[in-house]
């Protein structure tokens, strides 16, 4: 029981924390993803270190630096809803709406926007407002969007940006040049589904329409290794390896993919995933040879979380209740 | 100058603003105008049909031979009393959009706008509400005198800390004797005849849900309601983007005197999912929409797909009877049907057609048919069908109107058409419901009408006598065994 009490203790922590309702953390967290200020949204982020709702922000943030992946156990984790925290309830949630956003999932992402359209005076959301606006131009829904855009112009902080979007209005060729919206299209998946029955299964028909999306590719491997679940994490290295999203395996990745090999070829007395499969889907040696030391003091430690290892995959694998 | 000559100087220079200027030539098009009302047939009863000329430059309407008429930025508002002199004299309005071009006037194709003397249902109901997804803020029922622009709130949810409302309905067409459904907090059914009101707490343990989808008895003594177990999901990528179906549904009849609930074996099965329940106009059959059971349904919801059926219904007894007849089978046309709705005639059945499911709203494919009753012929019914969403529809009392939710605009916010029906089921071109400047209310507005129906006369209940009735206690329904 002593050993579950760090545990019990970190969970309800989490707990409270996410039931909590910080008007003031929330408003400056959704003001910070609305202008893009990402370190400024992982320095604020950093205050609430046991809170899912920060810590999707921070993993926000980073996904938008490109960094999520390699980051992801410089900070305590806690299971892929450090990722994507989703309530019971279905009350509208900016946050949500961010992250749905980051990962491709535009149709998910739409319905938290909607549902965060109205404040409580029955006014609109600007930002949410812009958000839908995006996502219809990238859905083809030009009439929706026209909507939107015409009303963003009320808002002096959107006018320009309103003003400028309508070039995109009835032209798909526009709509795929541009970077954000290209984007977009490009996510929606061709395998028809429901969203959020799995996220991880919604960011896996994104990358299979779109595998040059970045973000949805950081927020798929961070969800796996999230999860622990490294013969998923496997079977997925195996398929997008190489893709332009997945150019280059990210150490986290590759830690997994180390520890799965032995693991397959020891208990399960398969070697498909050998030590050449894993130089073939971009581990490196100095991997190879950490993971041999990480071998070694995990033994001497006699049972012990060794420190120096404690960023590291392995560490969360296996000193990490989730 | 004497000021006697005055009058005669006014006189002589309005004659001039309004004499017509010469046209210079043809544009060879159709007239870029919103709302679209060339060629629709409109009752005489009809608030003023405003609207904008959307192309560059400024445009004026030629009436008829000799009249002119300017647009004001774009807007031709024809004011209450133009309107009431150009529909009271004549049947058909013939009018031609010119533009300014290079100092000429330039004329787009004529076109007409046909006036019938079937007059409308004054009143219209509606709930406005944001059209999506799982989240509110603030909704309402409403009525709209269509004879004016006048909008004013049957029931605001605020009043009942931002609730859920919906299902308003009346007994043909009476806003005095009509119902409402309240969801979470204060949640029940309103329901008011001829001045009371009373709340119902409509769970039962022989029910699988509160009640929800109504249509009164022609005699206003029994209500016909659905009880569905009702699930939501979102596509990833479908233009359709939501689903909601049914995993159960039944149809039963509540009793307003005795406050109970019945159904028969035809009704309610397990076997079945029965949904959307109207009455034949002479109240002695009981309609809806009924399919198979099937499980999985996350998988399996676009296998989903209802017929119409109907079976007898006493209104002495309240029973509904044990057999059932197939007026519409869907399922073996390769899709579904929601929302029956018969003419007061009794002669046409008008209903939703879509591939499948129930819930037509979100379904792009959704057209409304005519199925004649006494020779099972069926058809679309093309002047009110777009390639976009026909859902909820409501016939007026003579028959000769319908109202439509519609999705044509823009995709997603449902507004209502009025279609003029003709005594053989044939639709004339619907027409949007008419605003005072149309363009800049239906793009301001953030909200879908969901369904809209036709009242004979303004609600006599005030949202204050709704909100204390649902603050209140509820009476609880019981089962008929």
């Amino acid at each position: 029981m002593k050993s579950f009490l760090p545990v019990l203790l970190f969970a309800a922590v989490m707990a409270l924390s996410c039931t909590e309702k910080t008007g003031s953390f929330a408003t400056e967290c959704e003001i910070l993803a609305d202008a893009g200020d990402w370190d400024g949204l992982i320095a604020l982020s950093k205050k609430k270190p046991y809170d899912f709702v920060a810590a999707n922000w921070c993993s926000l943030a980073h996904a938008r630096k490109e960094t999520l992946v390699n980051t992801l156990f410089d900070r305590p984790q806690k299971g892929p809803q450090g990722l994507i925290y989703m309530p019971e309830d279905h009350a509208g949630d900016v946050r949500l709406a961010h992250v749905l956003y980051a990962m491709g999932n535009m149709a998910a992402a739409q319905n938290q926007a909607f549902n965060s359209l109205f404040l409580d005076d029955g006014s609109l959301r600007p930002d949410m407002l812009w958000m839908l606006a995006r996502i219809e131009l990238m859905r083809g829904s030009y009439g929706v969007a026209e909507k939107y855009l015409a009303k963003l112009e009320s808002f002096r902080k959107y006018r320009d940006r309103a003003r400028q979007a309508r070039v995109f209005l009835w032209n798909d060729e526009a709509v795929l040049a541009d970077p954000e919206l290209g984007r977009g299209r490009r996510d929606f998946p061709k395998e028809e589904a429901f969203v959020l029955v799995s996220p991880m299964d919604d960011l896996r028909r994104i990358l299979e329409a779109n595998p040059s999306d970045s973000l949805a590719m950081q927020y798929a491997l961070a969800y796996l290794l999230l999860s622990k679940d490294i013969a998923a994490h496997c079977e997925f290295v195996s398929r997008f390896y190489g893709s332009p999203a997945l150019e280059i395996l990210p150490l986290p990745s590759q830690e997994a993919l180390l520890f799965y090999s032995e693991y397959n070829i020891n208990v399960n007395g398969d070697s498909s995933v050998d030590a050449q499969w894993c130089r073939d889907h971009g581990v490196l040696e100095e991997t190879f040879a950490r993971f041999a030391d990480f071998q070694q003091a995990s033994l001497k430690s006699g049972g012990k979380a060794p420190a120096r290892f404690r960023g590291s995959f392995w560490y969360y694998l296996i000193y990490t209740e989730i | 100058m004497s000021s006697r000559f005055l009058p005669f100087l006014i006189s002589a220079l309005c004659l001039a603003s309004c004499a017509a200027p010469t046209l210079d030539g043809q544009i060879g098009t159709p007239p870029p105008m919103w709302p679209d009302y060339s060629g629709v047939t409109v009752p005489e009863n009809i608030a003023p049909l405003n609207f904008s000329y959307t192309g560059e430059g400024r445009a004026m309407l030629l009436l008829g031979n000799s009249e002119i008429f300017r647009a004001k930025r774009g807007l031709f508002d024809w004011g209450e009393r133009r309107w009431r002199r150009l529909t009271e004299s004549s049947d058909t309005l013939e009018m031609t959009l010119a533009v300014r071009r290079d100092g000429k006037w330039l004329a787009y194709d004529p076109f007409r706008i046909y006036v019938s003397r079937d007059r409308i249902d004054p009143w219209l109901s509606y709930r406005l509400i944001p059209p999506g997804y799982q989240g509110w803020k603030k909704m309402g029922i409403y009525q709209r005198n269509l004879e004016t622009y006048g909008q004013t709130a049957i029931y605001e949810n605020d009043l009942t800390d931002g609730n859920c409302i919906n299902c308003h309905t009346c007994c043909q067409r009476d806003p005095g004797r009509m119902l409402l459904h309240a969801r979470a907090d204060f949640g029940g059914t309103f329901l008011s005849i001829d001045g009371q009101n009373e709340k119902l707490d409509t769970s039962t343990d022989s029910t699988i849900s509160a009640l929800v989808y109504p249509y009164w008895h022609p005699s206003g003594k029994y209500v016909a309601f659905s009880v569905n177990k009702t699930l939501q999901a979102f596509h990833n990528h479908s233009s359709n983007r939501v689903e909601v179906y049914d995993e159960a549904s039944d149809v039963v009849v509540y009793d307003i005197e005795t406050r109970r609930i019945g159904w028969s074996p035809a009704t309610k099965s397990k076997e079945r999912f029965e949904t959307f329940p109207t009455f034949s106009p002479d109240g002695s059959r009981l309609y809806f929409c009924s399919a198979a059971a099937t499980d999985s349904l996350l998988r399996n919801y676009d296998k989903l797909q209802y017929s119409i059926f109907s079976t007898s219904f006493d209104p002495e007894t309240g029973k509904p009877g044990d057999t059932l007849t197939c007026v519409y089978d869907a399922a073996s046309d390769g899709c579904s049907a929601s929302f029956p709705r018969i003419s007061p005639d009794g002669r046409f059945l008008a209903f939703t057609r879509h591939g499948y499911g129930n819930f037509s709203i979100w379904h792009k494919d959704a057209d409304i048919c005519l199925l004649e009753l006494d020779s099972g012929e069926l058809r679309p019914l093309d002047g009110v069908n777009s390639p976009d969403v026909e859902s909820w529809h409501c016939w007026s009392s003579d028959g000769r109107w319908m109202v439509v939710s519609s999705r044509r605009d823009d995709g997603l916010y449902t507004r209502p058409y009025l279609v003029h029906i003709d005594a053989d089921g044939c639709a004339s071109k619907a027409f949007l419901l008419p605003q005072k400047d149309p363009v800049n209310h239906y793009r301001e507005l953030m909200y879908s009408f969901n369904l809209p129906e036709f009242m004979l006369a303004e609600s006599p209940v005030c949202g204050r006598k709704i909100s204390s009735v649902l603050r209140g206690n509820s009476t609880k329904v019981s089962v008929a065994r």
